[in-house]
């Protein structure tokens, strides 16, 4: 009685499944999906990344042209490879799974369409095609911040872009951390954290 | 052997259902970011939101205690922490690097049904120490206190005992494990009485704010502040000094402000 049932289960099953996971995939919508993809551009100059350099007792403030990093964003839209179940309960009966498995594969892989719809910031800041190379930053404000009690020192940059850390934190000789920011516009920006 | 049947009816059942939902899932490059919930809740997703549209700088952001924040940066979870503890003399020799960008008064919070307006400073040490424990010994209503603090880890807690209560230990009748969590806990209890930041007490109207020794908190010659602190370790990845900026433009310093919190490094 038992072998009868499991003989009649998989007797209409392979009538039932055969072909199913072709069927089933190709009749299934198509999935879209957007993807970051990973050949990146180096996009138009967007401003300028400043940089604190030490030489000999000096500091030194240089602006470098910046363009951001972008990545292309994918639209792909593809069947997806669907029924693999009924290919499992097809392959031991009479292998006819594999083809199945071939074919609704294939039918998935056809259907694949890939579009680039747009570019998106990657965060990271490039070196510009176009324009290269640092300048002094003259005339600008500079603040320089002990971390510890959050005291602020002010002071600007000469025609070269120097300034003299020691005419700034004379009375505060030491080796300890020092936050170095830049005043431009409206807004402030963090240089680096020097040991003086 | 109709059991069986149904068993193998309802396996292959889960079997294809399991199978259609298989996606594929694509990961993104994110600026890991830890942040004390205090700071999250008074600047942070301000300023989360001001990348987002400007510099299109993805974020993965976990708000947990300062302690807990420290620890995630220490053990690599996280690229930045904003943090409302100073970091130790050790964690700055081993080559971390701290920025503060803003100070925010600490307040001491209270649920509007029994409140007066003003507490002095010794009422404050007296509450959380357990030696009052009726809204009249302090000009309000007649109803027990409730203390809610937040747990010992955060900021919070650590910076309230510092600058309220020195050595005499904190008594309590409920603690939260998050410092933000006091806001509502407050709210909803009559007599409830707490501390928190005052960027993140501001946005509730359920809460009084008191003033202490007849001081508010907005007025500058208030004197309990605590520091909001950026911690990278080691000097800060490009798209952590984004953060940094976009906090110290005038941008993130209006948002500042308008909460009643006070920039350290000014514009001008």
């Amino acid at each position: 009685m038992k072998n009868k049932f499991l003989f009649l289960i998989m007797f209409f099953s392979v009538f039932v499944f055969s072909g199913c996971a072709s069927i089933t995939t190709a009749m299934w919508p198509e999935v879209e999906k957007e993807v970051v993809g990973e050949k990146t551009i180096v996009d138009e100059k967007v401003g300028y990344d400043y940089e604190l350099k030490e030489k000999n007792k000096y500091f030194s403030v240089v602006g470098i042209p910046y363009c951001l990093e972008k990545a292309p964003v994918h639209k792909i839209t593809k069947k997806q490879h669907r029924g693999i179940v009924f290919i499992v309960i097809e392959t031991p009966v009479w292998g006819l799974g594999l083809a199945d498995w071939a074919l609704s594969y294939m039918i998935s892989e056809n259907s694949k369409k890939d579009e680039v719809i747009g570019y998106r910031p990657t965060g990271v800041k490039k070196e510009c095609l176009e324009e290269k190379g640092a300048f002094p930053v003259a005339g600008s404000k500079v603040m320089i911040q002990n971390p510890d009690s959050g005291e602020v020192f002010w002071t600007t940059t000469d025609e070269k872009g120097m300034f003299s850390p020691e005419d700034v934190l004379g009375s505060y000789k030491g080796a300890r951390p020092w936050n170095v920011f830049m005043n431009y516009k409206d807004e402030n920006r963090y240089l680096t954290t020097v040991w003086w | 052997m109709y059991t069986k049947a149904f068993n193998l009816f309802c396996f292959f059942v889960f079997f294809i259902v399991f199978s259609f939902s298989l996606n594929n899932v694509h990961a993104q490059d994110k600026l890991k970011f830890s942040c004390s919930a205090q700071i999250a809740e008074a600047l942070g997703k301000d300023v989360i939101e001001i990348l987002k549209e400007k510099k299109g700088i993805v974020f993965d952001l976990k708000i947990v205690s300062s302690d807990t924040a420290l620890k995630r940066l220490e053990n690599g979870f996280s690229e930045i922490a904003a943090v409302t503890l100073p970091i130790s003399f050790e964690m700055a020799e081993k080559g971390y690097v701290a920025i503060p960008f803003c100070k925010d008064p600490i307040v001491v919070i209270g649920n509007k049904s029994a409140a007066p307006d003003s507490l002095s400073y010794e009422d404050v040490r007296s509450i959380f120490s357990g030696e009052l424990s009726n809204w009249s010994q302090v000009g309000g209503e007649k109803m027990a206190l409730v203390k809610i603090i937040p747990c010992e880890d955060t900021g919070a807690y650590k910076n309230f005992e510092r600058l309220f209560m020195g050595i005499k230990p904190i008594k309590y009748d409920f603690m939260t494990y998050c410092s933000v969590t006091t806001i509502p806990g407050v709210g909803a209890m009559e007599g409830a009485v707490s501390f928190i930041s005052h960027g993140a007490a501001v946005k509730s109207d359920k809460i009084k704010i008191f003033d202490i020794d007849k001081i508010s908190p907005m007025n500058p010659k208030y004197k309990y502040f605590q520091v909001f602190t950026f911690v990278t370790k080691g000097r800060p990845s490009d798209s952590a000094k984004e953060l940094i900026d976009v906090a110290l433009s005038k941008a993130g310093q209006d948002i500042m402000k308008e909460k009643g919190m006070i920039p350290i490094i000014p514009l001008d």
